[in-house]
Order: structure tokens, then sequence, then C-alpha cells
């Protein structure tokens, strides 16, 4: 099948490991992926300083991919929700569509709203499915207790069609267990990760820290992403909380699902990105190596 | 102690205002059961940011109040859990976005200007960033090039994606 790639912002100019693994990972199950040439931030971050300026920005991007005759895959929540939102509200105001078509003009653009914007775990889990990804997973992993950590957008607002339920996620727990890994349910399997307030607020790391420290008291091993910026605040910023808050007991290794999918699919480590998580990885990854 | 804030200090047709601004928000149709507040990750850790209060506090008008408590209407992390868990759909999560778009258009900057900074790279390479060198678990440092990452693709025309963007943040139609 053929997807559109959108990268939006933070993932092509800082969390790379899930560029890297999801352009290695992806083909080899069947999806070509070309890229959204043009594009530029979704907008979502902006959307409290000008909703109109939101609007634009969103539409632009998914007029582009609207121009490329497929289906697109957008790999961070934010993005996915930001779209997904500007889609419902354009599809149902035509004066505020004929507003932003009329400034889309001036870059040649136009929104029609014909384009379906996938998020990571429909592309595996309703496109791909579960059979052929443990077809492929020719090396299971073992012996790790893994938590799902969906973030907010992947499963809010469920007024508008979200990738998974609102109160009880579940694709991501199903795509772990196709590839040899075991899950449990936990109260903060729904939780914020406090990315959206890290610009500015100590409130962020706490937020990530209470998870951290949360999931690491239940047993598990390792937490399992599946958006960048809960991986940036638990992975990339694991560091940094433990430095802010004063607190050294927190060990949590963190991966993006791709990237252990790949391992289970045995792709070398060097090409799922794996040297660019920050959060303690190594001794889990021999676990799971089976080393 | 209660604080008490006199009527005088009500603003007329503020919520009419809030309203205004493109989304969910329902601000009269709350009833103040605090489901929001009890749901709300940042008011369990910021007692003061309480959703279910702000909402009242801009219905009733008192916009000098939720605009002149640093970053109170920044405090939200949009989980989306009070638009979730609200029994009237009054989408407080919405509320915080609106107010912050008025707050803007009233001269009031964002925390630490980042829609300054954010801008200033967007007219540069489209994204609210510029490509960072980040270091790796082995102390090397990276980026799209040095991972063999291909160029990052940018609005082709910039000046005229600037153009729009400025258009737009001036009041633009």
């Amino acid at each position: 099948m053929k997807l559109s790639l959108y990268l939006g912002c933070v993932i092509p100019t800082e969390q790379y490991a899930y560029e890297i693994c999801a352009r290695e990972v992806l083909p080899r199950l069947g999806i070509e992926l070309y890229d959204v040439e043009g594009a530029s931030c979704c907008g979502f971050p902006l959307r409290g300083v000008n909703t109109l300026l939101w609007l634009y920005l969103s539409a632009r991007n998914i007029a582009l991919m609207e121009k490329m005759n497929m289906n697109s895959l957008a790999l961070c929540n934010g993005c996915h929700v930001s779209f997904s939102e500007a889609k419902t509200i354009l599809e149902k105001d035509a004066q505020l569509r004929a507003q932003i078509n009329s400034l889309l003009k001036e870059e040649g653009l136009e929104f029609r709203g014909n384009v379906k914007i996938m998020h990571a775990l429909e592309v595996l889990y309703d496109e791909i499915g579960l059979d052929k990804i443990k077809e492929s997973a020719v090396r299971p992993i073992k012996d790790v207790k893994l938590a799902a950590f969906y973030g907010c957008h992947a499963i809010r607002p469920s007024r508008i069609k979200r990738p998974d339920d609102p109160v009880n996620p579940y694709k991501m727990d199903e795509l772990i267990q196709a590839i040899g890994g075991r899950t449990a349910n936990y109260p903060e399997k729904t939780e914020c990760c406090g990315a959206g307030l890290l610009a500015y607020s100590v409130t962020a790391l706490k937020m990530a820290a209470l998870k951290l420290k949360a999931i690491q008291n239940q047993g598990f091993n390792g937490i399992v992403t599946c958006c960048p910026y809960c991986h940036k605040m638990l992975d990339a910023k694991q560091g940094f909380i433990q430095y802010a808050l004063g607190d050294k007991s927190i060990n949590m290794p963190v991966f993006y699902y791709v990237q252990l999918l790949g391992l289970a699919m045995g792709i070398q480590e060097e090409k799922l990105g794996l040297n660019l998580n920050l959060s303690p990885i190594h001794d889990v990854l021999n676990v799971i190596k089976g080393e | 102690m209660a604080r008490v804030i006199g009527a005088e200090n009500a603003e007329a047709g503020f919520v009419l205002k809030v309203e205004n601004v493109t989304g969910d928000q329902r601000p009269n149709y709350c009833l103040q059961c605090a489901k929001c507040t009890s749901g709300c990750p940042v008011a369990k850790l910021q007692p003061e940011f309480r959703p279910h209060q702000i909402v009242n506090t801009a219905r009733l008008g008192f916009a000098k109040e939720l605009f002149s408590s640093s970053n109170l209407v920044w405090s939200c992390a949009l989980c989306l859990k009070c638009k979730e868990v609200c029994p009237q759909d009054v989408a407080p999560s919405d509320l915080m976005l609106a107010l912050r778009n008025v707050s803007v258009e009233r001269g009031i900057s964002t925390p630490l200007k980042f829609h300054e900074v954010m801008l200033k790279s967007f007219f540069r390479n489209g994204r609210y960033q510029p490509i960072q060198m980040i270091r790796g678990s082995d102390g090397k440092y990276f980026d799209r090039t040095r991972l063999a990452l291909p160029p990052l693709t940018v609005p082709p025309d910039l000046k005229t994606f600037a153009s729009v963007v400025e258009k737009i943040l001036k009041g633009g139609q």
C-alpha cells in the first residue's frame, strides 16, 4: 500500500529515531512511503496563539497530501489530532473553508477534505494487521513486561474518530503481544505525559515523573510509545527529570513500538535508531535479544 | 479566606468574544459539577489551576482576573480529559485555547515569548525549530546529515508562506 509520510516538526528536527525506524520497518511490511513535499508545521503548537493560523497550517498540509492521490500517515499524535480536528471543522463550516481556501490560493493550494490521514496504530493494526505482524516477527521479543503508553491525542477527543478507545485502548497492547511481549493494564495508561507544557513548565516534568515512577513501581520492564512528544518526555528528558526533581530512583527503558517491531523482525539495532534512545535501554535490550 | 470579586470588574460581552473563537467551547452550558477539575492532571499539581472555576470566571466576564495571574490560561496541557468527561460538552480545553487567542490579541505575550521564537524558525524552514544536533547514548552528536536521512522538505516558496502567516497574524482575512 502507498502512503504519503507526514512528519511534522519534532520528528524530522529532533526525534530522528522515529523517522529512522519507520522508514526501515514499514516498507518491509508492504507500505511504500512517499514524503509530503513542501510540508510545514501542522500548526498545533500555535493553536493557542491564533486559531485561524492553526487551521491554515493544517489545511495547507492536508492540501499537499491530497495532491499526492494516496492515503497519508501522520507519525505524530499531535499532528494527527490536528488534522482530524481541522478536517472536521472545515467540512462543517463552508464559510471558514472558503476563507482558508482563499488564503491557500496564494500558495497555489486547495483544501478539499478527501484524503484519509492515518495514525501509526491504524496502519499497523487495521491495515497491516496482527497476523502479518506475528508472521514477520521471526525473532519475537521475550521475557519482558511492557507498558503501552498511548498518549492523549491517539485516544481523545472521542467525539471525532480517534485511532483507539479513550477508556480502554488496546491496539498497541495487542501489537506488543503479536511480537512476543507481555503487557498489562495500569491506572496511568490513559494519562498525559506533560509534553504540552514542556516549553514553559516544571509541571510537565512532574507529570512525566509521576508516570515513570508509577510504571516502574508496578514491575514493568519498559515503556512503549507511539508519539514523539511522549517519547521525548519519557526517554530524552528522563535524565533531566532525575536531575531537576532530585530523584535518582527513576530507571525506565523507553522504546518506540516500531523500534521493537524492527528488532522482532530481525533488523539490526543500528538501523532502528536505538543509539538515540537516552533512557537506560541497555539491559532490557540484552534480555529482549536473548543474550 | 475567600476572595471576593465585585461585579464592576466584569467585562460586558467577554463570553461572546470567547465563544466567537473557532472551537467546541460552550461555557454557558457548565453546571459546575467539577468533573473536569477532578480528572485534570495539572490541577493535581497546581491547585490554583481549576478548569471549572476558569469556565465560570470566563462566563461571568472577569477577563482581568483570567489574564492577570501569570500564565493561568497557559497552564493547560491540552490532554483533553476535561473535554472527554464533561457531561455538558463544555470543552474547557477549547475554552483555554480561546482565552489564549483573546489574550494574544490583546497584546499579552506567550510564556517565554515562545511564539516569537517559533515564528522566526517558521520563516526559515516552515517548522517551529531548526534541525537539532542531538546527543546519542554513546555521547556522539547527530543531525539529519550524519544519520543519512533525506534533506528536510520545506515550503517551496518560503516568501509567500511567510507573508500568508504574517497576514493571518495581523488579523488578515
